[in-house]
């Protein structure tokens, strides 16, 4: 399915996602959302497939742990490994 | 310069173990990152809708929507374009709040600061940039300037070094675009603190070091000159 902006996508927790803008980086589609609820957060989500989504950001504006995937951490490394 | 000369400010072991930790707090690791499933998607949504979730959004962090600082040549990174600031937000009277800035077709960047004088999360996103993760042009200034003591606390320093990491970015500024070109850890033009500087730069890796100085920093020398050349007529 082709996901477009400025429209929302259900996911099977129940929360609408207006994407805001959509990302390609080195073959991969993120979306960038707002989730259209209570407790509004944006979110970075990695399209796995048509149909599912990976969360790469939870909660953008937390102000504590923001990045959740195993390339967040191999880039924590190589950073450090630079040093 | 004397290459003897004991460095002002923090040491090597110090600033890594610093930006190590921050770095860990900004960029912590999920082992187990959140699925789900799409099961509907290009739903039309109500212009009520969403400037109710983007007002909610908005009072609840104290956001300023969209409000960043244009690029400029002083802009430790690089010129941004308005086009590629497509989306943003960042927080208001808060340092390292997180903010997100796009650039067209360009990968998210995620910072907790950015404005000249924050230099020590400004080099961790440029070292990101350095490693390719993420795309150089789409590096913004978040434009979030608070109060300088939360600054300090929030990145644990007392103002005294905080106040020191800020002068690292001026003098390395002042430098590049005056010389167009690095300065050695000799150099000695500010007291030390471009050794300091220099360390920081080395171990985030940061393109400078690894790519060389823009060319519009480059540029910049050549304006510089021209102006001081007009100054001696």
């Amino acid at each position: 399915m082709v996901i477009q902006e400025n429209k929302a996508i259900l996911l099977d927790d129940g929360v609408k996602y207006l994407v805001k803008k959509k990302i390609s980086y080195k073959n991969n589609n993120y979306l960038l959302c707002l989730s259209l609820n209570d407790d509004p957060k944006a979110a970075l989500l990695h399209m796995k497939n048509d149909n599912k989504v990976e969360f790469v950001v939870d909660d953008l504006f937390m102000s504590e742990v923001v990045a959740s995937t195993p390339e967040g951490k191999a880039i924590a490394e190589k950073l450090l490994k630079n040093t | 310069m004397s290459r003897g000369k004991k460095p002002v400010g923090f040491s090597e072991k110090q600033i890594i173990e610093w930006a190590a930790k921050y770095y860990d707090e900004v960029f912590g690791v999920d082992q187990n990152p959140r699925e789900a499933e799409i099961v509907d998607a290009n739903i039309d949504v109500p212009k009520e809708e969403i400037e109710k979730a983007e007002k909610t959004l908005l009072e609840k962090f104290n956001f300023v929507y969209g409000d960043f600082e244009k690029s400029s040549d002083t802009n430790f990174h690089n010129k941004v374009n308005n086009e590629d600031v497509a989306y943003g937000l960042a927080l208001k009277d808060s340092w390292t709040s997180v903010g997100v800035g796009l650039g067209s077709g360009m990968f998210t960047y995620l910072t907790a600061a950015g404005a000249t004088g924050d230099f020590g999360l400004s080099a961790i996103v440029a070292g990101l940039v350095s490693v390719g993760v993420l795309a150089e042009s789409s590096i913004i200034r978040i434009w979030g300037r608070g109060k300088q003591e939360k600054k300090a606390a929030d990145l644990g320093l007392t103002m005294a070094e905080f106040d020191h990491l800020k002068k690292f970015e001026k003098a390395m500024l002042k430098y590049v675009k005056k010389n167009g070109t690095l300065p050695s850890p000799d150099d000695d033009l500010t007291g030390g603190h471009l050794y300091d500087m220099y360390l920081q730069m080395k171990m985030l890796n940061h393109k400078y070091l690894v790519e060389g100085v823009p060319d519009y920093l480059k540029q910049s020398k050549i304006n510089n000159e021209n102006e001081e050349n007009k100054g001696d007529k």
